[in-house]
């Protein structure tokens, strides 16, 4: 919500946030990144096993 | 003259800006550092972990660690650290007397969205926000590391990463909410005391563990049809050793985080503090940790004679004084963890006589132990204050009812979830790792790699 652009650093004197969107978009995408890591982890794992039996 | 005044004054004012500056600056360095040093802790899991596990489950081990403690600390990132400041005076979220807790507030510093995300990133006015939190998720990860061993060689992989962050980034927390906060309930109402975590960290991850071991089962071969035990040997007692005196290592900057320094607009009054506003010194914890760690292993060493139980000794050493680090005097830091030490293999012992394969004692070296001193404080420092700085009028002194109502409440928190989660993961056939391949081992069904693929033979030297 308080991105911005600046030419100096003298401008900066708060929070900094860079990117397209704001922080909670990056925040969402983040979270979903982890769960379709941790089903994709499960699902492999799973498959593992069944090969095994 | 006027012109004189002037100049001095400028220089003071000039004086006292870089004294805060200098002051800021090492306060934002203090809890930095304390980051890799907890990391530590998590070289110290690893190693110890492997070591106690069998060659074929070796690497499957450490990748259970790795993950463990990432996924702690992302999760932490994304909730945890608000549930720390949303839930001190209980579930409802309502603010606290020291007007830093409730859903409201968390919402203002906690949340990676919105306009409390200028706390939860890069910001040139904020020195503090990034080191507590990074100290806390510190904290989360290595008491969800805690639960780890305790279940090596038949838990699936990513079953394991959600019961650590339930662990990590909500049960735990909650414990830290009402029982290591200043608005806390179990510390306004109860005068609950426990500077170094025996209790809201040790004990609730230790117990936890125990829930998760019911519906987990033992590992097969553990027990026999008569329900004696075999004794599972791990592939490497030394790196299993050296793995505890690293957690021990990093034992250090979990306790240094402990403490609040002074000088900083969120500091308590006075020259150094606990999370508590009660008064203490770095000194006290020089003193405190490396006697409760020779108290530990000398008494784990009267009857064992056993270097696993000796170093298991040492950390039962620390977590037994952990709750009062900052008020024993050393002596009784000496005998009460050489109590820990020696009443460390009789309790896992017990609990093997249970049926319950505690793969490395993390059930009693953390939880039992970790009440255990939770109600040693309540013992030896009754009467002493449990809230100092800003405490409103009525606040409870520490006390032994006080200390078991909390040693109660972390039994609680850690146990009923942990329970519930693996009965849940356990219904969804993502819990247990099949008999079938917990006989063939972990590594060669699920890992890409090997860990010794030239054996551990080293060559005859060609130089003599």
């Amino acid at each position: 919500m308080f991105g911005f652009s600046f030419d100096s650093w003298a401008d900066v004197t708060g929070a900094m946030y860079i990117g397209v969107g704001s922080e909670g978009t990056w925040t969402v995408i983040a979270v979903v990144v982890c769960v379709v890591a941790l089903a994709m982890g499960a699902s492999s794992e799973k498959a593992h096993y069944d090969k095994h039996q | 003259m006027e012109e004189q005044i002037a100049l001095l004054t400028a220089n003071l004012e000039a004086v006292t800006q870089a004294a805060q500056t200098t002051n800021t600056m090492f306060a934002e360095t203090y809890y930095f550092l304390s980051i890799p040093l907890m990391m530590i802790i998590h070289a110290g899991f690893l190693a110890y972990e492997m070591g106690a596990t069998r060659l074929k489950n070796t690497l499957s081990s450490g990748i259970k660690n790795l993950l463990a403690f990432a996924f702690t600390i992302i999760t932490f990132y994304f909730f945890g650290w608000w549930f720390y400041w949303a839930l001190p005076t209980g579930f409802t979220g309502s603010e606290g007397y020291m007007a830093i807790s409730g859903i409201e507030y968390a919402n203002a510093i906690a949340l990676p969205w919105g306009d409390s995300a200028q706390y939860m990133g890069p910001n040139i006015a904020d020195n503090a926000s990034g080191v507590f939190w990074g100290a806390f998720a510190l904290f989360a990860a290595t008491t969800a590391s805690i639960m780890s061993g305790a279940l090596i060689e038949r838990v699936q992989t990513v079953g394991f990463v959600v019961l650590a962050i339930v662990l990590g980034s909500f049960a735990w927390v909650v414990a830290a909410a009402w029982g290591w906060h200043a608005d806390g309930w179990l510390v306004t109402e109860w005068g609950v005391h426990d500077f170094g975590a025996a209790g809201l960290v040790h004990a609730v991850a230790g117990f936890f563990a125990l829930g998760v071991l019911f519906n987990l089962g033992p590992r097969v071969g553990k027990f026999n049809a008569d329900g004696s035990a075999n004794h599972i040997a791990g592939h490497n007692m030394p790196l299993t050793v050296v793995g505890l005196m690293l957690i021990i290592v990093g034992f250090f900057g979990f306790l240094m985080a402990c403490i609040i320094l002074p000088g900083e607009s969120w500091s308590w009054a006075g020259t150094g503090t606990t999370i508590y506003g009660t008064r203490m010194t770095l000194s006290a914890l020089a003193f405190g940790i490396v006697l409760a760690v020779s108290g530990g292993i000398i008494g784990a060493w009267v009857f064992t004679r056993d270097p696993f139980w000796m170093m298991s000794g040492a950390l039962a050493g620390i977590i037994s004084v952990a709750s009062g680090l900052d008020i024993y005097f050393p002596s009784q830091i000496i005998i009460i963890s050489m109590i820990a030490g020696i009443i460390l293999k009789p309790c896992a012992d017990f609990v093997e006589r249970c049926g319950i394969d505690d793969a490395v004692g993390a059930v009693t070296v953390h939880g039992t132990i970790g009440i255990f001193g939770v109600l040693m404080l309540g013992v030896m420092a009754a009467g002493y204050p449990a809230l100092d700085a800003y405490a409103p009028e009525g606040t409870p002194v520490i006390t032994f009812t006080g200390q078991l109502v909390g040693s109660v409440v972390f039994i609680l928190l850690g146990i009923v979830p942990g329970y519930i989660v693996s009965a849940i993961l356990k219904a969804m056939g993502m819990l247990r790792v099949p008999d079938a391949v917990q006989l063939k081992g972990l590594d060669v069904v699920k890992v890409p790699a090997q860990a010794y693929p030239e054996g551990m033979t080293s060559p005859a030297s060609e130089d003599v």
